[in-house]
């Protein structure tokens, strides 16, 4: 046999020639030749039978396989529910905690909507009768006139009540401001409340209220929009 | 049940018998075949729809025997160009007079071919037994072992003449044929 050939020796013995490598490689090859490939390939055949003789997998390993992997997959089921409580409680968690910092970040007085303030009107909507309240609490401000559209805001009247603003009894006049609640509470100049409320605004309500001196007294506007700085114009002093 | 836990158990038998066959303790074959079998279940999503499902899960199982055999150097030895080991080994006069008769060479050799066998490297044991038991191609048992082609044929070349030389040995050995000293004695003696 010439050994250029015996690559394809051997791949012959293993049926990876095609049929006209087969039959080119059959003519060159003697009858002696020839003999020992084909007694080779019966050699391979009766090896592989002989290998393939061992015993299969048994129906009890099998059993035992089929428990694990159910025992595998109920695990991963469990933990796939395991991670979606956990990711159910830490969104509800989440949304909770985001929910109370946004509580936290603004006090109780600080109004949560038109409809809040609207409820705790002592006197509503009509502008003289406010004028009036105010004055007969004694403070020496007003409303101004101001335009239905100040500054690009839509604003309005909601109405006026008395509230108490760090033991003080404070006359607090309500407004809409573009579907917002805000507040302007009346306090007299460097009193308790008109202290507590400057404190307050220090403390980190900077973007919810505005001070204005309106004469002896302080507005003081309180408003979770942002532009509780418009609500400054609202009121002028008498 | 899971359809691809299916399809590993419609070869389950096939499977199995090439764990049995390769490893070199065939003690631990069932722990072996078991956790070929669960690593194939877990990583089931690596599988790619419309691929060689029978030759992914070979690679499998053969990485398992190169464990079990603690033979992890499977990849040291990168024989690209085909060596030709089997050629020489069938030219042998020797092989070619107990091989005259396939059938009875097999018969007289008995369960000394899978004795044989145990004394292959892990990855010759793995090319013969794809070949020879598997019937995979060539190109097929290059994919699965993650070798070159022209390896695949050399690690073949070389189990093959590895076993018909065990076999002749153990032919010669236990007096089913006699040793070439014998049969050029035995001339000699007729020539005198």
């Amino acid at each position: 046999m010439k050994k250029v050939e015996d690559k394809f020796l051997f791949a012959y013995i293993d049926g990876e020639l095609s049929v006209s490598e087969v039959e080119e490689l059959e003519s060159q090859l003697s009858k002696e030749e020839l003999q020992q490939l084909v007694s080779e390939k019966k050699i391979e055949r009766g090896l592989g039978n002989k290998l393939n003789s061992a015993p299969g997998c048994s129906s009890d390993l099998w059993s035992q396989i089929s428990s694990e992997i159910s025992a595998e997959e109920n695990l991963q089921k469990s933990s796939y529910s395991k991670t979606w409580l956990y990711l159910t409680f830490a969104t509800a968690a989440a949304i909770t905690l985001f929910f109370s910092i946004e509580w936290a970040k603004y006090p109780s007085w600080i109004p949560q909507s038109v409809v809040e303030l609207a409820d705790q009107s002592q006197v509503k909507v009509d502008k003289a009768l406010i004028n009036d309240f105010i004055a007969k609490h004694g403070v020496p401000v007003k409303i101004a006139d101001f335009p239905d559209t100040h500054h690009g805001r839509k604003i309005s009247l909601v109405g006026a009540a008395i509230e108490k603003v760090a033991g003080d009894d404070v006359v607090s006049i309500y407004f809409n401001c573009c579907g917002k609640p805000g507040k302007v509470y009346l306090v007299p100049e460097n009193g308790k409340s008109d202290l507590f409320l400057q404190n307050e605004k220090k403390k980190s309500h900077g973007s919810a209220m505005k001070l204005a001196n309106k004469g002896k007294y302080t507005a003081v506007y309180v408003s979770t929009h942002k532009d509780a700085g418009v609500l400054s114009a609202l009121t002028t002093e008498i | 049940m899971d359809t691809f836990l299916k399809e590993i158990e419609e070869r389950k038998d096939e499977f199995y018998r090439y764990v049995y066959r390769n490893i070199w303790d065939t003690s631990v074959a069932d722990d072996v075949f078991s956790s070929a079998v669960l690593a194939a279940y877990k990583s089931k999503s690596n599988f790619k729809e419309g691929s060689n499902f029978r030759a992914w899960m070979y690679r499998i199982l053969t990485n398992k025997c190169f464990v079990a055999n603690r033979e992890i150097s499977r990849r040291g030895e990168n024989i690209d160009d085909y060596q030709n080991y089997f050629v020489d080994a069938i030219k042998n006069e020797s092989y070619k007079k107990a091989t005259r008769d396939p059938d009875e060479f097999l018969e007289m050799c008995g369960d000394e071919v899978l004795v044989a066998m145990k004394k292959l490297s892990t990855m010759e044991r793995s090319c013969l037994l794809l070949k020879t038991m598997q019937h995979f191609s060539y190109k097929e048992i290059a994919e699965i072992l993650e070798i070159p082609f022209g390896t695949v044929m050399t690690h073949l070349s070389r189990g093959r003449a590895k076993l018909r030389k065990e076999l002749t040995d153990y032919a010669h050995e236990s007096g089913h044929l006699k040793k070439p000293e014998v049969i050029a004695f035995e001339q000699g003696r007729k020539t005198v």
